[in-house]
């Protein structure tokens, strides 16, 4: 077998010890009946939940709020950048704040949006924005700023016009530091939206687990989990493949 | 380490010059930057009312209000005691657990992606599980903050212990030094600078985290008192408490920026990694 | 000190299990005081060669003697200059040289002096305080070799310590490497990939073949020494750099088709 077999083989033997401990260990006694519950159990009341149509309202306003929240990151995030690259000082200026920002628990500025926005998607929405857009302008900035000079003399000595070289060299070199930072900003503006539900709303996928934990609908709980965990899987996989897919040769 | 001499050619190194501080006009401009923040903030608590903003008077006010009351220290120690074990735990576990998968290649290689996608996770949702396990509390709080900062600490401590130079183990086989002399002499100082760069996100995490944990299910502490005063509508008390919060992270951040800057103002990146 | 390297042979096995011949039946003796030098494609397993006098990398078949004695694991008496940069950045230049006496227990005071002796021999006096990372490449190198002969080695292994410097600096600091050796006494065994370099130090150069190495050709320096680079432009020289090359040459072609560069 070879090596890179053998990694992949072992990484998931890891993971389903960690999934078979969490099925066996209620089955077996081990763990409080009541708030650990076989995983199997909790895949037929999601599946439940599924088809009585429950979950359908929350997956949708967690899927707006997050969809919502990326794309005002992305369309804010990637101009910013470029200005921040563009403007020297600026940089300069903003740099110490800038690699303080993610030290700073974003998260305590949600209560205060919603006092102010009131108990709806928009402050959900603010936090998740100011979570990831940060991640966007910073990675955007370095993306620009790591354009090897010699990519753009190269443009230069074939009288390309200046558009020209900003469209077809200066762009598609920054790109992949881009879409590490809209990577990041997704990643980020999903937990946001998570977050926010969870503490405090009325809707969405971080709302079914605390309604369903305040009430003790532990199996219920767990399902909603495991809807959230598995779409956050789903998303981290499908940003991994396309990145490799667009930069795996680079 | 360094004798007297040692210390004594020192300065002839180039150091910022006091004089020109004050005639970089970026260095004027950061420090007047938070000024103007509260500037704004008072702007806006004109502009938009008290209702909707606290001018930042009023919720200073409100924040030496809360010291005399006793509201504020009590809360704040709640918040700093969970955030003390959390750190604790999150760097003891971090390092130990770092630094065993940056020493396999086999380990790190099975691991990585693991631990990458459980940082990316929103773990937030899984804090119920932490009150199953440890019942309301500060150890729910803290174990639950814990898991919040572990992952870059992890992270910086693999990936620190992963680049240390081959040549480097070469250099103390060749000098047969001992495991605790290598250890001490080579590894420790090679991986400092990651270190410190995962112990200073690891703690804005971890604060992070029990700031969470504290909004949710919880009968006290600074994130409780901010949820409680979006239901009594106390503006000064919700600004004048996301302003300390701020400083305080900030202020520790900046701490651990200037250990990290030490440490690497004589390295410029490390030297060619092969 | 004397180096016997008696049909050492070196097999790799790459993590997938794949055989990689490296080194195949080199037999060598470097006598007491005696400068050689070993030049050969790149890949050929020079490298490999050297870590296994240096008792850092274990032999497949074959034997390594040290002044009689068989080594098992790095030799007391042997020191090491490595390929890759390897100053500890962490330390200052003079906190870098002493950092074996330091190790081994030597009392502040000695290491102290001796390590300021070796600095100002190869050249770094004045710079004691600095660290790795504000000083150039070449005298990053002259740091690790400083900390290397600062253990008084009787045998002295250096792998193209000044391999990513340009020709020039690399003469220059070849000949001052001379001068020290000259004081010092240690049996040397040297590689470079640079032919001129090779036939300027040393009293005898071999040329190793392509992968797996073994030795194509033992070449004679029979110049006068103490020597400086003025003996580049000598007609001795030419001819010896010559013959040098015309064997490495083949060797080469035949490494470069092997990649499929060619
Ligand atoms: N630890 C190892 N595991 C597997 N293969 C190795 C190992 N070390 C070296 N090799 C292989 O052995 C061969 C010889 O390597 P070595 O480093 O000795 O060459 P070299 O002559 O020093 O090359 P260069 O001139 O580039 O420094 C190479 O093909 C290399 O890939
Ligand atoms: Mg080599």
């Amino acid at each position: 077998m070879s090596y890179a077999a053998r990694v992949r083989l072992t990484r998931w033997a890891v993971i389903l010890a960690a999934i078979a401990t969490l099925e066996f260990m209620p089955r077996l006694g081990l763990g409080d009946a009541i708030t650990l519950i076989p995983l199997s159990e909790i895949v037929s009341e999601l599946f439940e939940l599924l088809t009585e149509g429950e979950l359908m309202p929350h997956l949708l306003a967690t899927g707006g709020a997050f969809v919502l929240s990326f794309l005002l990151a992305g369309v804010t995030g990637v101009p910013l950048g470029y200005l921040l690259w563009r403007y020297r000082p600026l940089k300069r200026t903003l740099d110490p704040y800038l690699t303080t920002y993610y030290a700073i628990p974003i998260f305590a500025f949600y209560p205060l949006l919603l006092a102010i926005l009131g108990f709806n998607i928009l402050p959900i929405v603010a936090i998740s924005w100011a979570w990831a857009v940060v991640a966007v302008v910073l990675n955007t900035s370095i993306g620009f700023g790591e354009v090897p000079q010699v990519l753009i003399k190269v443009g230069r000595s074939m009288n390309l016009s200046r558009w020209q070289i900003i469209s077809r060299i200066f762009f598609p070199a920054a790109v992949p530091y881009i879409f590490t930072g809209l990577k990041l900003g997704m990643v980020y503006s999903l937990i946001g939206v998570i977050a926010s539900e969870f503490v405090l709303s009325t809707q969405g996928l971080g709302y079914l687990v605390s309604y369903n934990y305040l009430n003790f609908r532990t199996a219920a709980m767990y399902s909603a989990m495991f809807v959230i965990l598995g779409l956050a899987i789903l998303l981290n996989l499908a940003l991994t493949r396309i990145e490799r897919r667009l930069y795996g040769h680079v | 380490m360094s004798d007297a001499a040692g210390h004594a050619a020192r300065p002839s190194r180039s150091e910022p010059d006091k004089a020109s501080f004050w005639q970089d006009p970026v260095r004027i401009a950061q420090l007047l930057f938070p000024l103007a923040l509260i500037a704004l903030w008072q702007i806006l608590s004109v502009v938009l009312g008290d209702f909707f903003v606290a001018s930042p008077l009023a919720s200073l006010g409100a924040l030496l209000e809360g010291i005399n009351d006793g509201w504020l220290g009590g809360n704040a120690s709640v918040t700093l005691i969970a955030l003390v074990y959390a750190y604790l735990l999150a760097v003891g576990f971090g390092i130990v657990i770092g630094f065993l998968l940056g020493l396999s290649r086999f380990a790190y290689e099975v691991f990585e992606p693991i631990v990458i996608a459980l940082y990316a996770l929103p773990k937030v949702a899984l804090y119920p599980l932490f009150l199953f396990a440890f019942g309301l509390g500060i150890a729910a709080q803290a174990w639950f903050a814990m898991f919040f900062g572990v992952f870059p600490i992890i992270i910086f401590t693999m990936n620190g212990t992963r680049n240390v130079s081959q040549v480097m183990f070469k250099v103390a086989r060749s000098l047969r030094l001992s495991r605790l002399q290598l250890f001490r002499a080579i590894v420790f100082p090679a991986i400092l600078p990651s270190l410190v760069a995962g112990l200073r996100l690891g703690f804005g995490v971890t604060f992070l985290g029990v700031i969470l944990s504290q909004m949710f299910a919880a009968k006290s502490g600074l994130g409780f008192i901010l949820v409680q005063s979006v239901s009594l509508h106390d503006m000064p008390q919700l600004y004048g408490l996301v302003a300390l919060l701020t400083l305080f992270a900030f202020l520790i951040n900046g701490a651990f920026l200037l250990w990290e800057r030490s440490l690497t103002r004589n390295r410029p990146m490390q030297t060619t990694a092969f | 000190m004397q180096i016997e390297i008696k049909d050492v042979h070196k097999t790799f096995y790459s993590k997938d299990g794949e055989e990689v011949k490296a080194v195949a039946g080199v037999d060598l003796t470097v006598t007491d005081n005696e400068f050689v030098s070993v030049v050969g494609p790149s890949g050929c397993g020079k490298s490999t060669l050297l870590e296994i006098v240096g008792g850092l990398t274990g032999l497949t078949n074959g034997e390594v003697l040290i002044d009689g004695e068989p080594i098992s694991g790095p030799h007391p008496a042997v020191g090491l200059v490595f390929q890759q940069e390897s100053a500890f950045p962490w330390r200052t230049v003079l906190e870098n040289v002493e950092f074996g006496l330091e190790m081994h227990g030597v009392a502040k005071g000695e290491r102290r002096e001796r390590s300021r002796e070796l600095i100002e021999l190869v050249g770094l006096k004045g710079f004691e305080d600095r660290y790795p990372g504000e000083l150039s490449g070449g005298m990053r190198q002259r740091v690790a070799i400083a900390r290397t002969l600062v253990m008084n080695p009787g045998v002295l292994l250096m792998d193209e310590p000044f391999g990513a410097l340009d020709e020039q600096t690399r003469l220059i600091l070849g000949e001052e490497l001379l001068r020290i050796w000259s004081k010092t006494k240690a049996t040397a065994l040297f590689i470079t990939h640079s032919i001129e370099e090779a036939a300027l130090l040393s009293d005898r150069v071999l040329v190793m073949s392509a992968r797996p190495g073994s030795i194509r050709k033992v070449v004679t320096v029979h110049l006068e020494r103490p020597r400086d680079s003025s003996v580049v432009s000598t007609h001795e020289f030419g001819d010896i750099v010559g013959e040098i090359w015309k064997v490495l040459r083949e060797e080469s072609m035949k490494t470069l088709k092997s990649q499929g560069q060619i």
